[in-house]
């Protein structure tokens, strides 16, 4: 498939419009001029008068950081649905197949619950990376380790971390129940520069790989055999994209909670608009799925008067967008 | 030339050894088909020369280098492999199938260049399938396909070819088609194929030498028309059949009683 020029440069350049376009978007009310003027003396190295107002604490505090953030974790998590739908040869697998999320949740059950003085994200993360690892050693014990017993191994530890999770939630009183549900729910209303920081370094550092050898996914998802005799040594390079992937969805996991949907729906899209080559899916999931985190989350701020959790605008949006594929046209639209 | 010298091969948890002291030396230049029952030890000789399993004993050399001890992609630039078609999970078109030959040319963190694309292209026109080059691999017949990983193959640029049935699920036409292109291209470029067939006959019509093989051992090679005869063929499939010469080529038929 031959992918249009001006489609791919839309949908490359998307994720800096909607985030200028979110910018003037928010409770706090204020005029589209006084967010120019904001953002005009942001720029320019001179000082204008303008830093002890309050609107310009909400826009660089608070709009600017949650704006790069949703687009750093939408980034995470559409790469890493592709690079990992590409490695499993599958394009119904998401990031969560290996057990992140369940690692992630029992960080967060376990860190507000018992550690209620420690941030949540560490944990989080650690948990998330632990999951992973066991996936992998359950599946190697069955000598090489390759595409099913990895889903399963994954599955499994998904059940058990989910079954401590319950433990936790049954322990602690419900007012720290009710923190754990709403992390889980997956929410940019407490971003911040630091977050920013901390993501936006994970991220790059497990992007990076992912991107320089994102031809190969091409190769590796035709099969394990067929990769290894076209001269791919396969489960080096594996490795190294489970690797990345699992950095970068644990750092999104770490700073925005569980959303769902996202890795599953935006390469899908993708890969219906401009076709399957990693060459050009892996740049443009790069900026789809900023694009479509900004969507989510501009909706989720000012969809109604309560800041909603992200992760449900994203449910409510991926399980009917994956109805439509259905009736569309079956195996067609499954990606092949 | 590649020489399989004394190969043994047992699985891992298995009792028997499926290959039992394998050794040939493959002719430079040549077509040879390998002709076996199923259980014979066919496709894990396969798997051992294309580097998928290991043999417990023996080596496979070619020039000075040991195909069981070098890397996959050094492996790839001495032998390519046609596997039998199959359904990839993503309709990616012809041109990139073929372009996947390119990748141990490539290195691990660069995508293909303008000679790698110039490769693939030239393999396509090779094969004679330039009008599919944009179309989904997905979308073309089970000929198509085949022709599609003879061009990646030819894309790998490797001295040795070696096709794993390669009329397995085609018709008729797209049989004979698949085994006089493969004889075409490989004359012209002088390469060495090793290839597996069931049906005797196009054995004996496509390939220069033919290497029979039983229970892990092999019990006859040499020229088609020395090694496929009545005997030979009773013994190994339990069939009775006859050979016949029909204008200058030997046909084999089973005497089937009703």
């Amino acid at each position: 498939m031959k992918i249009k020029l001006p489609v791919y440069f839309i949908i490359i350049i998307s994720p800096l419009l909607l985030a200028g376009l979110a910018l003037f978007l928010g409770s706090y009310d204020m005029s589209p001029r006084m967010v120019l003027k904001i953002i005009a003396e942001g720029i320019s190295p001179v000082s204008s008068g303008l830093t002890n107002i309050p609107e310009r604490s909400i826009i660089m505090d608070i709009r600017l950081p949650r704006i790069i953030l949703a687009g750093l974790v939408g980034i995470a998590l559409s790469v890493s649905g592709v690079t990992l739908q590409g490695i499993f040869r599958n394009p119904l697998v998401d990031p969560f197949i290996l057990g992140i999320s369940a690692g992630a949740a029992l960080g967060c059950a376990v860190s507000i619950g018992f550690f209620p003085a420690f941030p949540v994200q560490v944990p989080a993360f650690l948990f998330s990376i632990i999951a992973v690892f066991l996936a992998y050693i359950i599946a190697g014990t069955q000598g090489e380790i390759s595409r099913l017993p990895l889903i399963l191994s994954g599955v499994i530890i998904s059940a058990f971390f989910t079954a401590l999770v319950s433990i936790v939630k049954f322990l602690v009183d419900p007012h720290k129940l009710q923190n754990i549900v709403y992390w889980l729910m997956g929410s940019f209303a407490l971003a911040d520069w630091q977050q920013v920081h901390i993501a936006g370094l994970g991220i790059a550092a497990g992007l990076i790989p992912i991107f320089f050898m994102r031809w190969r996914l091409n190769v590796i998802s035709m099969g394990d055999d067929e990769a290894r005799t076209l001269g791919v040594h396969v489960t080096r390079e594996r490795i190294i994209f489970i690797a990345a992937s699992t950095l970068i969805v644990s750092v999104a996991v770490s700073v925005s909670g569980i959303i769902g949907w996202v890795g599953l729906m935006v390469p899908h899209l993708l890969r219906m608009l401009c076709g399957p080559d990693h060459k050009n899916l892996v740049p443009l999931s790069i900026a789809g799925g900023a694009s479509f985190m900004i969507f989510a989350d501009t909706l989720a701020r000012n969809m109604t008067s309560f800041d909603i959790p992200v992760g449900i605008i994203t449910a409510i949006i991926g399980a009917p967008f994956f109805v439509y594929l259905m009736q569309r046209g079956g195996k067609e639209s499954w990606g092949r | 030339m590649l020489i399989m010298k004394d190969l043994y091969f047992r699985h891992a948890h298995g009792t028997t050894d499926i290959l039992k002291g394998i050794s040939y030396r493959l002719d430079e230049g040549l077509m040879t088909a390998l002709l076996g029952p199923n259980g014979s030890g066919k496709t894990t000789l396969f798997k051992c020369i294309s580097g998928l399993w290991h043999p417990q004993h023996g080596t496979i050399f070619f020039g000075d280098r040991d195909l069981t001890k070098i890397s996959p992609a050094e492996r790839a630039g001495i032998i390519a492999v046609v596997p039998q078609e199959h359904e990839p999970p993503f309709p990616y078109t012809v041109e990139e199938v073929v372009l996947m030959g390119r990748v141990s040319h490539i290195s691990m963190f660069a995508v293909p260049s303008k000679s790698d694309f110039a490769a693939a292209d030239e393999a396509i026109d090779k094969v004679g399938i330039g009008h599919l080059r944009k179309r989904p691999y997905t979308k073309i017949s089970g000929g198509e396909r085949h022709l599609t990983l003879i061009a990646r193959a030819l894309a790998q640029d490797a001295p040795i070819l070696i096709l794993d049935e390669p009329t397995s699920h085609l018709d008729f036409h797209n049989q004979i088609m698949i085994l006089s292109k493969v004889r075409e291209v490989v004359r012209r470029k002088g390469l060495t194929v090793l290839m597996t067939l069931h049906d005797p006959n196009l054995a004996m019509q496509f390939s220069d030498q033919v290497v029979m093989i039983e229970n892990g051992k092999i019990v006859a090679q040499g020229a088609p028309d020395e090694v496929l005869t009545r005997e030979n063929l009773r013994q190994m499939y339990g069939l009775d059949v006859n050979v016949v010469n029909c204008d200058g080529t030997n046909i084999i038929y089973p005497r089937v009683s009703l």
